[in-house]
């Protein structure tokens, strides 16, 4: 949609009539690009994953040699849980995006990653090297092909990083350029605890990572993380959204300016400007003192007065810096503490599903292993009585007769021949090699949670330092009084020094003078600021709430046509008591849920990843269908059955997933890792591990 | 594909569960059958009495945590000894036999039941075991005695030794005939019915494990050194 500047700054103008001039307006509503930026960015692209390779080794040495193709539309990775499904995702996004959520331990085993994908007729591959301490980062145009060679000279080098951080920007910058992205803009406090500062933030490649990869434990979590609306916003990519993110952003800091101007009598009395002010005070009052000693030389105890009070102020100062230090630290300190805890929190919940296994297997291990001797103790044995008529029985087991039959009724017995015992042998010595890999994995576990406790611990203890410590801060008071009764004892002076000559009157008279001039500043300015910050606030407000319809009128159709889209698949994924979704203004989604609308994190803890599966679909569908919004049409998902498991879900889910790839198969591409057999058969591409074994 | 494969797994458990129904049945007749001495029926061997205690006996044998808690009973009353039955119960817990052994048994109307014809039957055609009915002397009930044959035993007898796992169905079997080998089968029945989880399990459903109360009661019987090894 073309929307002319001019006549939206005349708009606005219009109704602020009298009250602000035109040119105020345009400057208010000017932004650093055009308003019309959505429309003119790049139209809608693909990413498309084509191959994964990775090579590295174990710790116990074995090697790591992965390889996987993908295809378009559905590829359906199963494997039982703990196997490494969710590691090979977490190397996708790590290659993707440069940021690193592989577990430390599986991390340390990879030695190198290539990645092939395409952006619509345009191949692409990365290289990860992580053989060193830093990681060496390419992205090339074209297919890679050896994993363990790479020939930079062979590629049309687009990114080459030799850090993290290099790599992350680099990927960020060139997603961003493909896929038409740009960074929408929030503001947010400046996180030093004194700081009055507004900072602006903005979305970046990792964020919108979200709305791509769905990963197994954040189903609880806002819709597409923490900045939800802000992406979906970015995803849709609708007309007239950038200016309206712009002039919020400037609309916020006009509300902090204006804050900031109501407060500033308040602010004086802060502890920052209380010395400031003291300062000042000192200033006048050595003024006085000098011109007291010029009158007479009694009063040379005022200059000791003057000495304890500039040490008193030292001594303030000092205290001071202490405080915000040791803040500093403890702010480190609890970061570092909720960064245990998340990960001893995470190693228990791996011990949980370890035993849970273990006890699985060695379960096994009894009943295959009873069958085994129950079948020998009941072997060769010839029918000797009839249990029918109590008989004996002559026939005798015909020698010519195959091994494979009832000894009583002669029929072949497949069922149990089909497993002979070497068979079972086997499959024993499987299992009892995966309990003690289990058992083995357990103990790694308890000792890695056993040292993470003595880790908390030992933060838990320097905490607890410097919380003792913070008595510093009760140092201030005694300070502070004292420099009241310091100066206190300077005013007696003065007043002293009074009678002293008339001169001092005068000096006294002008600083009276003086102080009053400067209340009257410090009162009056805010006023005249405040006032006119006003009314730019409310020319903003009223400019994005009349962009906000504008957008409206022209998405509205769109955005019913997305509720929709979510409703059919919420219901079809089981969630019938849901019957319609809301998406307002500002892009919250509300589900309606037994005659009331509720929040996404207010929907049962058991359906909230059936919500935002609906969410994720629908906006890929909207998209292939209607040619509208930005997200990459492709998908990871790993566990979608997960603690989800009733069998309605699970049958939805499969029709879900049958119909996508039917309709929209070679439109998009969605890779799943699930532990559910029964959603076998669902994928036209699916590579299922054995049970028990690993995916590398 | 998955549904075949489905089929022959349902199939072959299905034979695992037949095979150790077999032993299970055969080893509680042979430890807990009085011995013979019949000049008219030399091949008889051993003799139990009644269908219905060879159930309850059955069900004690499947589910060690109820074993537990009937020796932790014991204990209570006074009418074991507390030592003894502390470190059978330690084991018991410690092996994790209550998750690794047990072998789930439905509720019939009275308590733990399962259908044992087809085991009888087939211990029957190889000869291993006899079979008769008594009318009880109240005339209305039939009483079903079962012979274990000097074939049987022999066998059991010849390879015992080389059956780790089996002989452990044996030890069991001992261990429950030595603190419960006197009661009959209505006592036992009445022991049962007494555990709120078998009364509240539905007919024909399974019935649920109660470790939770063997380790409450082993704490309030010996104090708390369940935690101490882990459970």
């Amino acid at each position: 949609m073309k929307l002319d500047f001019d006549q939206f700054v005349g708009e606005v103008a219009t109704e602020f009539a009298g009250r602000i001039e035109r040119e105020r307006v345009q400057t208010l509503l000017t932004i650093e690009d055009d308003y019309d930026f959505d429309s003119t960015r790049a139209s809608s692209s693909r990413l498309i994953l084509r191959s994964l390779k990775v090579v590295g080794e174990k710790s116990d040495g074995d090697a790591i040699e992965f390889e996987h193709q993908f295809e378009s539309g559905l590829n359906m990775l199963i494997a039982d849980n703990l196997k490494g499904k969710s590691s090979v995702f977490k190397i996708i996004k790590y290659a993707l995006t440069g940021r690193n959520s592989i577990k430390n331990d599986v991390k340390k085993w990879l030695n190198r990653v290539l990645l092939n994908f395409d952006i619509d007729d345009d191949q692409y591959a990365i290289y990860l090297n992580m053989e060193g301490s830093r990681l060496s980062a390419r992205l090339v145009s074209g297919r890679g092909g050896s994993i363990t060679k790479f020939d930079e000279a062979a590629y049309d080098v687009v990114l080459s990083a030799n850090s993290e951080s290099k790599f992350q920007e680099g990927m960020q910058d060139f997603f961003f350029e493909k896929f038409g992205y740009y960074s929408l803009q929030w503001t947010q406090k400046d996180s030093r605890k004194d700081s009055l500062q507004l900072n602006r933030a903005g979305i970046t490649w990792p964020t919108i990572f979200k709305s791509i990869y769905l990963e197994s434990k954040d189903s609880s979590s806002l819709i597409f993380g923490d900045q939800g609306t802000k992406i979906f916003q970015v995803l849709l990519g609708l007309d007239l959204t950038f200016p309206i993110n712009r002039l919020s952003v400037k609309k916020d800091f006009l509300i902090h300016e204006l804050a900031k101007a109501r407060s500033s009598i308040a602010v004086v009395n802060r502890p920052s400007a209380e010395k400031q002010h003291l300062y000042d005070q000192l200033a006048a009052i050595e003024e006085q003192i000098r011109g007291i000693e010029h009158e007479s030389s009694k009063e040379s105890d005022a200059v000791e007065q003057y000495k304890q009070y500039d040490n008193l102020i030292a001594e303030l100062s000092v205290t001071n810096a202490k405080i915000v230090a040791s803040s500093d630290r403890f702010r480190q300190l609890f970061k570092k503490k909720s960064a245990i805890q998340k990960s001893i929190s995470e190693s228990k919940e791996e011990a949980s599903v370890t035993q849970r296994e273990s006890t699985k297997a060695s379960r096994e291990i009894l009943r295959l292993g009873e069958f085994l001797e129950s079948r020998r103790f009941f072997s060769n044995l010839d029918i000797k009585r009839c249990p029918s008529c109590d008989q004996g029985v002559v026939h005798q087991r015909d020698p010519h007769s195959l091994n494979n039959e009832c000894i009583l009724c002669h029929k072949s017995v497949e069922e149990e021949d089909e497993f002979d015992d070497s068979l079972y042998r086997s499959k024993l010595e499987e299992l009892e090699t995966a309990v003690s890999e289990l058992e083995v994995r357990k103990a790694e576990l308890a000792k890695f949670e056993a040292t993470l406790n003595d880790e908390l611990e030992g933060v838990n203890k320097q905490i607890r330092a410097i919380e003792a410590e913070q008595s510093i801060f009760e140092d201030v008071e005694p300070l502070k009084k004292q420099l009241a009764e310091v100066q206190a004892k300077i005013n007696e002076q003065k007043r002293t020094a009074q009678l002293v000559g008339t001169e001092l009157e005068k000096l006294t008279s002008e600083r009276a003078v003086l102080q009053y001039r400067l209340g009257q500043i410090d009162d009056n300015a805010p006023d005249d600021t405040s006032e006119l910050l006003d009314i730019d606030l409310q020319v903003l407000e009223f400019a994005i709430s009349l962009l906000q319809s504008k957008r409206l009128e022209t998405a509205g159709a769109i955005l019913r046509e997305l509720e929709q889209l979510m409703l059919a698949e919420i219901r079809q994924l089981g969630l019938i008591s849901i019957t319609e979704v809301r998406i307002d203004e500002t892009f919250n989604i509300e589900y309606k849920q037994d005659g009331s609308y509720i929040s996404f994190e207010s929907v049962a803890e058991g359906e909230k990843l059936r919500a935002k599966l609906a969410l994720y679909l629908s906006v890929i569908q909207l998209e292939i269908e209607h040619n509208v919004g930005r997200h990459v049409r492709f998908l990871i998902i790993d566990s979608p059955a997960k603690e989800e498991g009733d069998s309605q879900y699970l049958k939805g889910l499969s029709e879900v997933l049958r119909n996508i790839e039917d309709r929209l198969g070679n439109k998009l591409q969605i890779v799943i890792g699930t532990a559910e057999r029964a959603l076998a058969g669902v994928a036209k591409h699916e590579r299922a591990f054995p049970e028990s074994e690993f995916v590398f | 594909m998955y549904d075949a494969e489905f089929i022959r797994e349902e199939r072959h458990s299905e034979t695992v569960r037949r095979y150790k129904d077999r032993i299970r049945i055969f080893v509680i007749l042979y430890v807990f059958g009085r011995t013979l001495d019949d000049p008219n029926n030399p091949q008889r061997k051993k003799r139990f009495d009644t269908e219905m205690r060879l159930q309850k006996i059955d069900f004690l044998l499947r589910y060690p945590d109820y074993f537990a808690f009937e020796l932790l009973k014991l204990a209570e009353e006074g009418k074991a000894n507390r030592d003894e039955i502390k470190k059978i119960v330690r084991s018991i817990l410690d092996e994790r036999e209550p998750e690794l052994r047990r072998h789930e048994m439905q509720r019939f109307f009275f308590g733990s039941y399962e259908d044992i014809d087809d085991v009888i039957a087939f211990l029957k055609s190889v000869d291993f075991v006899e079979f008769s009915s008594e009318k009880a002397l109240d005339m209305k009930t039939i009483n079903k005695i079962y012979f274990v044959t000097k074939q049987g035993v022999d066998r059991l007898e010849g390879m015992i030794d080389t059956l780790p796992l089996i002989g452990w169905y044996v030890e069991r079997a001992e261990l429950i005939k030595r603190f419960f080998g006197m009661k009959s089968a209505a006592e036992l029945k009445r022991m049962q019915y007494l555990l709120d989880e078998i009364k509240s399990a539905g007919y024909r459903e399974s019935i649920a494990g109660i470790t939770h109360r063997v380790e409450q009661k082993y704490d309030d019987l010996y104090g708390g050194t369940i935690s101490e090894t882990g459970f």
